[in-house]
């Protein structure tokens, strides 16, 4: 506390495909190319820059800038590519998953090697209690996420909607096996509360 | 990779702004049949987990798989069997396979036709439900059922029972019982009886292809088999319900993965044994006296509670709804068994009674939750005052 302003941030540049992962020094908006020539990037890959963590960041350009709120700078491969078959149950273990219909579960110390890859397409909602399973709060996930997307305020004010954040949802966007954009349909039902209810 | 370029250049006049591009829907099912494809992610989180509808219908169907063969052994062993002659296993297989799997195909034929052209009607990606819905189809019916009855059987199932709702994950009925249920009331004399059960039964004098159910029901105590048939399911019956060993691998299947619930599985059985004991102590009818535990392993218990009821669609979707819907279902199940002797069966009933009631249950269990929400809204609003 010396009434001086301090624009010094300890960031943490972090993902496989960094050379040096570890803390950096540097100041608030400082251009992302001198951070990632000292972490050891090799810039001209396929590579998606997060500024913030993997579940809740947003990607930002490599020639972009560091975010004013973030603390941590995630490098991601990009998952543009196909894997044959890698839809059938226990071959593909490379890529983790919480379920038991892959066998990365018996790895639990083994380092991964992500990518942002969707791992599937989007579909209807099918499977249940998944959810649930990721989610700690006293409310309905799956019935929530539904109310707002048919935009039903009276429901998703009784589901809850108050009591939640996007970010609550990031691993249900992590876990569904619809692949469900659930935090941006939670971001879409506040600003509808937003904007109806004020 | 080759095969990755040709899918590639079949697919660019399917693409966007090109001439066929309607028809995306059915090439890409194809497409990511073969490639989990090169989706990145667009919105919140960046990773994504492995696991996506298809490898979780997969599995279903890993899971019915140890029944299914069993089913075509059965089929052919209880065939032989009537005829009295020697055969082998192999026999038995082949004559199970030439039966099964013709009506295997139709449904899937069938079945992803009519899913394909919605798919295209509608302008969505194929879902995957159907692959696990069209095996299930022809598991649950009689073993001489006319190739074109299981054709009309999928159509009425997957036109009625789903697309009229929205299709895949807004049905309200197990699209393969109801199925089952078509054809069980449109074609009663394929359906039931004691000739259906056992594959040419028909067509051989003096053979008792009953059900153990259907025994009963007509009012015989004496039951040509024991414990230990019923439970490895050399018995007749649809052609894949007989084995409740076979279903039991299934279900372990299921519970391991995760892929089923076993709150539905646990709810059954615990709601069928105590309904099935109540009974035992009244006794008034055979089915009735019948002991509990034999309840749970003849007929299509095992294999609908496992793989019917615990549909997540058509099933309650809370946790609390699920114990309660799977209990329901289970004691049903023996009620209708015991009480209604046009129906010996009264698994199929049971869970589509239950696919109807789930939303109430589930309405029920979330309007508990809405009200303590806003009890502890009311509190903290007195608190503040």
């Amino acid at each position: 506390m010396t009434g001086i302003y301090e624009p010094t941030r300890t960031i943490a540049v972090s993902g496989p495909p960094v050379k040096y992962p570890q803390y950096y020094k540097t100041i608030v908006g400082s251009k992302l190319s001198h951070i990632i020539s000292d972490a050891g990037i090799n810039s001209d890959d396929n590579l998606r820059f997060i500024n913030g963590d993997v579940l809740t960041g947003y990607s930002v350009d490599k020639d972009n800038y560091l975010g004013f709120y973030n603390n941590t700078l995630s490098v991601l491969r990009e998952g543009n590519h196909y894997r044959m078959f890698g839809w059938i149950p226990f071959i593909n273990n490379k890529v983790p998953s919480i379920y038991k219909t892959s066998f990365s579960w018996l790895f639990p110390n083994k380092k991964y090697d992500l990518d942002t890859n969707l791992n599937g397409e989007e579909r209807a909602f099918v499977v249940t209690g998944e959810m649930e399973n990721v989610f700690p709060m006293d409310i309905f996930p799956m019935q929530l996420l539904k109310e707002c997307m048919s935009g039903n305020i009276e429901k998703m004010e009784n589901l809850g909607i108050y009591e939640v954040a996007p970010e609550d949802f990031a691993l249900i966007d992590y876990s569904s096996s619809s692949k469900i954009e659930a935090q941006k349909i939670i971001r879409e039902g506040l600003d509808l509360m937003v904007s109806e209810v004020g | 990779m080759n095969i990755r370029k040709i899918l590639d250049t079949v697919k660019k006049p399917f693409e966007k702004g090109q001439k066929f591009e309607k028809y995306a829907p059915a090439v890409n099912a194809f497409d990511t049949f073969l490639f989990v494809p090169n989706h990145t992610t667009k919105h919140g989180a960046h990773i994504r987990d492995a696991v996506d509808l298809k490898r979780t219908m997969i599995t279903v169907i890993i899971a019915l798989l140890p029944a299914l063969l069993y089913g075509i052994y059965n089929t052919g062993f209880q065939y032989y069997s009537q005829l009295g002659s020697a055969f082998t296993t192999l026999d038995a297989v082949i004559h199970g396979s030439t039966k099964i799997v013709p009506m295997i195909a139709v449904s899937y034929i069938v079945g992803l036709a009519i899913e394909f052209a919605f798919a295209i009607f509608r302008g969505h990606e194929v879902n995957e439900g159907f692959l696990v819905t069209g095996l299930l189809i022809p598991m649950i019916m009689p073993i001489d059922i006319p190739l074109w009855m299981v054709g009309l059987s999928v159509a009425f199932a997957v036109l009625i029972g789903k697309e009229a709702f929205g299709g895949t994950g807004m049905n309200i009925l197990n699209p393969a019982l109801t199925a089952r249920a078509f054809a069980f009331f449109a074609y009663p004399t394929y359906m039931s009886g004691n000739k259906v059960w056992v594959s040419e039964a028909s067509n051989v004098d003096g053979v008792s292809g009953e059900t153990i159910l259907g025994m009963l029901a007509s009012g015989e105590s004496t039951i040509p088999y024991d414990v230990s048939q019923m439970f490895y399911g050399a018995i007749p019956g649809s052609i894949a319900e007989t084995s409740t060993l076979m279903v039991l691998i299934g279900a372990l299947i299921l519970i391991y993965t995760g892929v089923g619930s076993w709150r539905i599985m646990l709810g059954s059985v615990l709601g069928a044994a105590l309904t099935g004991l109540l009974f035992n102590l009244w006794g008034a009818n055979e089915l009735m006296n019948f002991s509990w535990f034999n309840h749970l392993i003849v007929g299509g218990f095992a294999f609908g509670v496992v793989f019917m009821a615990t549909d997540p669609v058509s099933a309650a979707q809370t946790t609390k709804g699920k114990w309660i819907y799977g209990i329901l279902v289970g004691l049903f199940c023996i009620l209708i068994r015991v009480f209604n002797p046009a129906y010996p069966e009264g698994v199929m009933l049971a869970i589509l009674l239950m696919n109807v009631f789930a939303p109430t249950i589930d309405h029920y269990v979330i309007e508990s939750n809405i009200k303590k929400r806003l009890n502890r809204k009311i509190k903290s609003n007195l608190n503040v005052a």
